[in-house]
């Protein structure tokens, strides 16, 4: 009977102690008081550090051989444009973010001459629950001092400008970020030093625009990869373009109230909060939604109006919208429509949104269209992020299975959509033709279809897949599908195997195109 | 996961053991036979979410119910009986003020009224020790939420695995009843992620032999 007792409470306290799902998410680390960002300024033009940094390098530690070092540049207009520098591994799926700022001489007593350092977080991706040999601090300074002073002593850009800088770099050959890691919230202490090696590969095709772009599946991290940002949210898309995403699936749910929202499954403990918060989002009202759920880092369920319109003015990025049900499919093609302000610019194009006084939506103002009426922007409009592409080419409505495809087809016939809608297909290859959609986004698993693949591209429709997650299969894709993106939710790893096995396919795919 | 095989192991091991020492023992007198029954237990009491703490910003009232559960279980010759647990779980009932931003009418403050309980069914061993009673058990939960919002109502209901533990002490145990007191433990787990929320009940328990022999 002792022993009975004995497996008794061993199991009982077994039981208690069974794993518990938090409902919240840790939070990437930050260096105290700000760093020495804090006391730095940001460079004056955000476009000069793609000129002095982008390439492939070496590194002495963290994370191994032929990184990616990407520059990005993402924020607020009303603001200011933000640059950041990302490096990208293979190794663990690792990638540091960093902010840049220029130390003028004498901020620090050892500090004789203006430096560039770049501040920011580390992070393996490998691991889900970050803990201190996972993530960590990262300070780094730039080397050359021709570099920092290109950088550093760069004009001053605004965003009435054309993005970019139009000045060379000095040679990148003895580029080198020096400086140091750490783990956790320690202040960084262990050598760190990042070698140029090469000039990154060029993604465009033989006409000089851009044939392979890196697919973000839900955003920059998975919920469930504790990123510190939740899947589907606004601020994921700025994550995304410092990851060196190119274009970012996203899901659009309808609530029981009919408001377009983006979400991705159920509300699964592991990515929502709230006690009341279970079920699916169509259950809900989006009032309720928002009383009853938060996402795992606190955010709101957005609004598919709301985040569109965050992303527009923030990013770059194109958004394919993944219709998890028909009904969302018109809904989310208004929402489109009304956010697009260039409609009518051209002959053809309806509605005239350009025209319309009470249209609010964005046009591109940095630079403008190659024609338009002044003043421009016209009154009301909205300037999108620097160098975007015009609205139409930015939204793309998803249809993942044939009711979706019907559902497009039968509000197209009835001329429910902007004569600009643009659309994606899953499934059938005969349904990007016939309906017409503009690109072909099958599951992986179906192989890598090198024939279909390549008589879509030669029809200038954009041809990806998704979801590929792991180094071969990427690798398997890169070198015999040869497509126009793939998606992932490991971006740095997908940027660092296209500069080691990818190629750029020689045909210019639909959002390269102007109308 | 790992832990919770290893609690599951540690739970059946009793039984197989005494099903080995019940085969080796030599066969009793046929007046020395143990007490077998079947028993009903009804349990009442009152309970409310234990984990997570519930975020009170802005709340303005909350609490938890009413409990209740009947059980079935078999007592043999064993040291661990095999029981099943129907059971209706309080989990939480509150009211809050919400600012919310809404099309057309932008931000306002509006007032959500919510409750959630859930319909267990439980299957699991449980052993008595002297008059001390522990059961834990595994089985369905269906989670029944109702939030309404702004004049919107929404009952959402949702199954999930679920996992039970109970400790009684039966102060009173006038053949064929018992009566005492007892403190339950229910815990849900969404497939494939950890333990997302766990209630608790306290109340009366009473048991009726309605089924025994020697």
């Amino acid at each position: 009977m002792n022993s009975n007792r004995r497996f008794l409470a061993l199991a009982l306290s077994a039981l208690a102690s069974a794993g518990c799902v938090s409902r919240t998410s840790p939070t990437p680390p930050t260096f105290q008081a700000g760093g020495l960002l804090a006391l730095s300024t940001p460079p004056p033009n955000p476009y000069s550090l793609q000129n002095a940094l982008e390439g492939v390098y070496d590194t002495s530690s963290l994370f191994g051989s032929s990184v990616v070092v990407h520059a990005s540049q993402w924020g607020d207009l009303s603001t200011a444009v933000q640059a950041s520098v990302s490096i990208l591994a293979q190794d663990h799926d690792a990638f540091a973010i960093l902010q840049a700022g220029c130390l003028a001489p004498l901020t620090l007593p050892a500090i004789t001459t203006t430096q560039l350092v770049l501040e920011g977080y580390w992070r393996y991706l490998d691991v889900n629950d970050p803990d201190p040999s996972t993530t960590g601090l990262v300070r780094l300074f730039v080397e050359p001092q021709a570099m920092v002073d290109y950088v550093c002593g760069a004009p001053a850009w605004n965003s009435s400008m054309t993005p970019g800088d139009p000045r060379p770099a000095p040679s990148q050959a003895s580029v080198v970020l020096a400086g140091s890691s750490g783990n956790g919230e320690n202040e960084p202490g262990s050598p760190l030093t990042v070698n140029w090696l090469h000039a990154r590969k060029s993604r465009n095709g033989p006409d000089g625009t851009p044939t392979f772009l890196v697919g973000v599946h839900h955003g920059g991290c998975q919920t469930t990869d504790n990123c510190g940002i939740s899947e589907n949210t606004p601020q994921t898309a700025i994550l995304a373009a410092q990851l060196g995403g190119d274009y970012l699936e996203v899901d659009t749910r309808l609530t029981k109230d009919n408001v377009p929202v983006f979400f991705h499954l159920s509300l699964n403990p592991g990515v929502v909060q709230g006690a009341y918060c279970t079920g699916q989002v169509e259950d809900y009202t989006y009032e309720q939604l928002l009383a009853d759920c938060r996402l795992r880092n606190g955010e709101v369920i957005p609004r598919v109006v709301d985040m569109i319109d965050y992303i527009l003015a923030r990013t770059t990025l194109p958004l394919y919208l993944d219709s998890k049900t028909p009904d969302v499919i018109l809904p989310v093609a208004e929402i489109l429509t009304g956010l697009d302000g260039e409609l009518g610019l051209n002959p053809g194009e309806y509605p005239d949104n350009v025209n319309d006084p009470n249209n609010n939506g964005y046009v591109r103002c940095s630079p403008p269209p190659p024609s338009h009426p002044t003043p421009w922007p016209p009154p009301g409009k909205r300037c999108l992020f620097p160098g975007s592409s015009p609205v139409w080419q930015r939204g793309v409505i998803g249809l993942p299975d044939s009711s979706a495809v019907s559902t497009y087809q039968q509000e197209l016939a009835a001329k429910q959509f902007s004569s600009n809608q643009h659309c994606l297909v899953e499934e059938a290859t005969s349904d990007v033709t016939g309906v017409p959609c503009v690109a072909w986004m099958p599951r992986y698993t179906r192989g890598p279809m090198t024939s279909d693949v390549l008589q879509l591209q030669q029809g200038g429709y954009f041809v990806g897949f998704w979801t590929i997650n792991d180094q071969a299969t990427i690798d398997a894709f890169l070198t015999t599908a040869v497509p126009n993106g793939i998606l992932t939710n490991y971006l740095g790893l997908l940027n660092q195997r296209f500069e080691a096995v990818g190629t750029a396919p020689p045909y210019t795919p639909y959002r390269a195109t102007t109308p | 996961m790992r832990r919770l095989v290893l609690a599951l192991a540690l739970v059946a091991a009793p039984a197989v053991r005494a099903e080995t020492e019940v085969a080796a023992a030599p066969a009793p007198a046929p007046e020395e036979k143990p007490l077998q029954a079947w028993e009903v237990d009804l349990f009442a009491g009152y309970g409310q979410l234990a984990w997570p703490a519930e975020d009170t910003t802005n709340v303005a009232w909350s609490n938890g119910g009413p409990a209740f559960a009947l059980t079935f279980a078999y007592r043999g010759p064993h040291f661990t009986h095999p029981f099943f647990d129907i059971s209706y779980v309080p989990i939480l009932s509150s009211g809050k003020s919400v600012n919310v931003f809404t099309p057309g009418t932008g931000s306002q403050t509006v007032f959500a009224s919510n409750s959630s309980w859930a319909w267990g069914f439980v299957v699991g061993p449980g052993w008595d020790v002297d008059w001390f009673r522990f059961r834990v058990g595994v089985g369905i939960y269906d989670v029944v939420v109702r939030t309404e919002v702004a004049g919107a109502t929404s009952t959402i209901s949702q199954l999930t695995v679920g996992f039970l533990a109970s400790a009684s002490a039966l102060v009173w145990r006038p053949d064929p009843f018992a009566i005492g007191v007892e403190a339950r433990m229910a815990a849900l787990q969404f497939p494939f992620t950890g333990i997302y929320q766990s209630m608790w009940q306290v109340g009366l328990t009473g048991r009726w032999d309605f089924v025994h022999h020697h």
